[in-house]
Order: C-alpha cells, then structure tokens, then sequence
C-alpha cells in the first residue's frame, strides 16, 4: 500500500479515540458491573457465599451481638454472577457500575446485618427472621413445628419421637 | 495525589495476563492515554506510577520489593484487577502472598518502609475505562464514586418480622399430615 493510499484510508476512518475520562462512557448490553445487595430483600441464606468462586462473599454468624453478617469485599470479586443466579429472592444483582476505583481500601465492603432467631429451648441464636419465614411459606403447615428450635436441639426433638414411635 | 503527567512502569507479579492486556489496551488509539500525559517506561528508576497486575507469587516477592523501592518519592501504586487488590481467587494459595495489602504488611514489618499512595481498581479484568477511571483518580481530574455500604436490619421490620412468623407458626398448630387427597377424574 502507497503512502498516498494510507492517508486516504486513515482521512476516511477518522477519529476512533474516545473522550472517556470528560465524557460518559456507554457499557454493553449484558455487561457484569459492580454487585450490590439489596439490604431490604436479603434473607441470610448463605446461598453467595456457597457459590462465589473467590469466597468474596462470606456469610458468618455473629453470635454475641446475635446478627448474621454478609459480607462482600469487592477487591476480590471476579464479577461472574453466580451470586445473582443463585439468590433465591432476587436481593443480589450486578449493576453496569464499573467506575470501582478508590484510594482507601475500606471503600470497596458491603456488610449487610440480619437479627437472628434465638432457639426457643436452649435459646441459642441459629438463623434469620426472614429465612425462617421464607422456609415456613415454602413447607406444608404440618412441617412447621420444629422451625423455631436450632439444628441441635431439633436433633433431639425427632430422636425422641423415634423413640416414642409418635409424635407427642 | 501527582497532578503533573503520569509515567507508569508495568509491573506483573504473576498475573494471568488479563489485566497486562488491559492495560497495553489503554494506550491503543480507541482509549489513547498519552493525551493525558500518561506514558509506559521500562524501568521503575524513570517512573513516577506502578501498574501493579497479580496476586504477588513468593518466587517473585524480593524481585517486586526491588522495584518498588527503585521508583522515587512522591509515587502512586495502582492495584490493577482482583488479584492485587484482594487476592483475587488466589487469596489463600499456598504459593501467592495474596494481594497487595499483604506485601504492604511484609513491607512494614521485615523492610520498614511505609506503604506508597494506592488507587485499587477492581475488575476481573477491569475494563480500560476503569482504569483511566482509576488514574484520572490518582491524578486528582475526578472525584471518587465508590463508597462502604452498611445495612442494618431496622427494628420496625424486626416487629414484623416476628409476629409474621409467630402467625405462622400458630397457623400450623392444628394441622395435622393425612395422606395427600388423590383427586379422580371422571371419565
């Protein structure tokens, strides 16, 4: 190709650079931004953090001050929307928000905080109001009566009617 | 923050590539930087901003340290992609420091030197916008967008909570399991 030839070609193509910085910038159609949990919706399940490759998401009981924590550090998410998939009441999604960058390392956490159901015989707390909740909508009425004891003390409960041969 | 141009040395501390791609992808005529002032050096002595890729492995843990310390005062590290801000999917391997708040603490205990100025630019990879994005931050041309989010459950939607499960629960006292109705149709 002639030199004549290249600068017609590049006179007809333009100017390509974007003004990103000083002008918005328009992301695709299914683009996988910033993930935000929506604090309203969330019930503590703990289905992220079973899924997220990178354990970004971690989902921990903390038993003194009775709250469940959920907790996502942004540093290390690799935006691949298994969170989103997985969440059974739709509390997590991906945003098209890519502009993340910061100077303080503290800005890139979501905690979300859930109160936690003390069990109603050892009174231990187990899980979320809102879990509990979900589960008691989704089994039949006759399922519901272990729901308000932890794992434990459940355990005993069904071991007892094992032993008695009925429910007492 | 430096407010004159940018010149950036790469550094790769074991990355997969991806964000190197990313970066070189910046001074590609799409998203050109150099209209910024921001140029790529070969050597850490002649730069003033680390592009920081990896999740820091242990084979090059001193190599890094060389080159951190080599770059002179004022400079700005940019943690480039989720391995240097956090580990990335490598956070707890056995062979990977895991992020670069780790080689800061290596860097305070064993070298006695302060960690530099860092922007963390997260993505998996981030886009080259994110990246501009992130150096138009060190440089001081924008203002941050990101921020901590806390959310503590409210104690009005508690008492709700609570009595929406107590009426559950009582609903469910007098029923009892009999055996599923079998529906005939007729034919």
């Amino acid at each position: 190709m002639g030199r004549l030839k290249l600068i017609s070609k590049a006179l007809s193509i333009g100017k390509v650079t974007e003004k990103y910085p000083f002008a918005p910038i328009e992301v695709p159609e299914d683009y996988r931004g910033k993930p935000v949990i929506d604090g309203e919706k969330c019930i503590g399940c703990g289905a992220c953090a079973n899924a997220c490759p990178p354990q970004a998401i971690q989902v921990y009981d903390d038993v003194e001050r009775g709250v469940r924590v959920v907790h996502l550090f942004l540093g290390r998410c690799i935006f691949c929307a298994r969170c989103q998939d997985v969440c059974p009441v739709g509390a997590i999604k991906l945003t098209k928000e890519f502009e993340l960058a910061t100077p303080d390392h503290d800005d890139l956490h979501q905690v979300v905080e859930l109160k936690l159901v003390r069990c109603s015989k050892c009174g231990k707390p187990f899980d979320t109001y809102r879990h509990l909740i979900q589960v008691a909508e989704n089994v039949p009425p006759w399922e519901r009566e272990l729901l308000l004891l932890c794992p434990e003390c459940r355990m005993e409960k069904t071991s007892e009617w094992r032993l008695w041969g009925c429910r007492k | 923050m430096i407010k004159r141009s940018l010149w950036v040395f790469h550094l790769n501390s074991g990355s997969c590539n991806g964000c190197d791609i990313e970066v070189l992808n910046m001074f590609a005529p799409r998203n050109d930087v150099e209209r910024l002032g921001i140029k790529l050096v070969g050597s850490p002595r002649h730069a003033d901003a680390i592009a920081f890729t990896g999740p820091i492995t242990r084979e090059c843990l001193p190599k890094v340290i060389d080159a951190l310390t080599a770059v002179p005062d004022p400079k700005v590290v940019l943690a480039i992609g989720a391995c240097a801000c956090g580990g990335g999917i490598w956070y707890d391997t056995y062979s990977v420091i895991g992020g670069i708040k780790e080689l800061y603490k290596i860097l305070k205990e064993e070298y006695n030197i302060e960690p530099p100025a860092t922007v963390f630019i997260p993505g998996c990879p981030p886009k080259p916008e994110a990246i501009i994005y992130g150096v138009a931050l060190a440089r001081g041309m924008l203002q941050k967008k990101q921020f901590a989010q806390v959310y503590v459950e409210p104690e009005e939607s508690l008492e709700a909570e609570k009595s929406r499960l107590e009426a559950l629960v009582r609903e469910a006292k007098g029923t009892r399991h009999f055996l599923p109705k079998i529906a005939v149709r007729r034919v």
